[in-house]
């Protein structure tokens, strides 16, 4: 069974995909990590593949790290690489 | 007996879309016991290597901006032993020469404040998810992502 998140976009990769959020199905029967999540955008967005690597994901903003257990009801924020200050 | 070292250091964090007056906040960080007040302003550059820049233009995911700016505000504090932290980041359109963040600090002696604006901006660098577009003189635009220290 799949499951639908919405994971919200900023700067470069929300120019783009030309659009504030995008949408992935995960697979609602297996624990799903942040890794998976980073890597099933990368898979259904080819346009930004090539910007995931450098992306972090964030959960009810907070970055967390690659083996953290995903909970679908949470906010997603994939966040690029930071140019403040 | 002197107070030397801060007990509750004075936080402030924002978020503006209007020019940032950062003398507005010297009294703001001002302490008895301190022998230091230190600020330092980021600015729209012209020119980077050659590209003549136009105008910046900021925007930021605002709530988790603003708890990783309190929260490095928080440990500059308590790592540095200040008396007072202050960081403001300008959102939106950033003209040449304006400000585009403002930190301020106190502290008892120098070199507290000399540290811990190198280590704030760092770490406003590295985590605070506040991006830039350039505009540069020909009307091009381009968001800003670096990889690796910037």
């Amino acid at each position: 069974m799949k499951r639908s998140l919405e994971i919200e976009l900023f700067a470069g990769v929300r120019t783009t995909l030309g659009k504030p959020s995008l949408t992935i199905e995960i697979d609602d029967q297996q624990t799903c990590v942040a890794s998976d999540v980073l890597q099933a955008i990368a898979n259904q967005y080819p346009e930004i593949a090539g910007m995931i690597p450098a992306c972090r994901l964030a959960i009810d903003g907070v970055y967390v790290g690659h083996d953290h257990t995903i909970d679908p009801s949470c906010r997603f924020d994939l966040i690029p690489p930071v140019s403040g200050g | 007996v002197t107070q030397t070292k801060p007990i509750v250091p004075r936080i402030h964090i924002a978020l503006t879309h209007d020019p940032i007056d950062h003398h507005s906040f010297d009294s703001y960080v001002a302490h008895p016991d301190s022998g230091a007040h230190a600020w330092f302003l980021g600015v729209t550059r012209r020119t980077t290597n050659d590209r003549i820049t136009d105008h910046l233009f900021y925007e930021a995911h605002e709530s988790m901006a603003k708890s990783q700016m309190d929260h490095i505000a928080i440990s500059a504090a308590s790592r540095f032993n200040l008396f007072a932290v202050v960081i403001i980041h300008r959102l939106g359109k950033v003209d040449i020469g304006q400000s585009s963040i403002a930190v301020g600090c106190s502290s008892a002696h120098r070199i507290e404040s000399f540290e811990s604006l190198a280590w704030i901006m760092d770490e406003v660098k590295r985590d605070v998810p506040i991006w830039k577009r350039e505009t540069y003189a020909g009307g091009q635009q381009e968001w800003v992502h670096p990889v690796g220290p910037s």
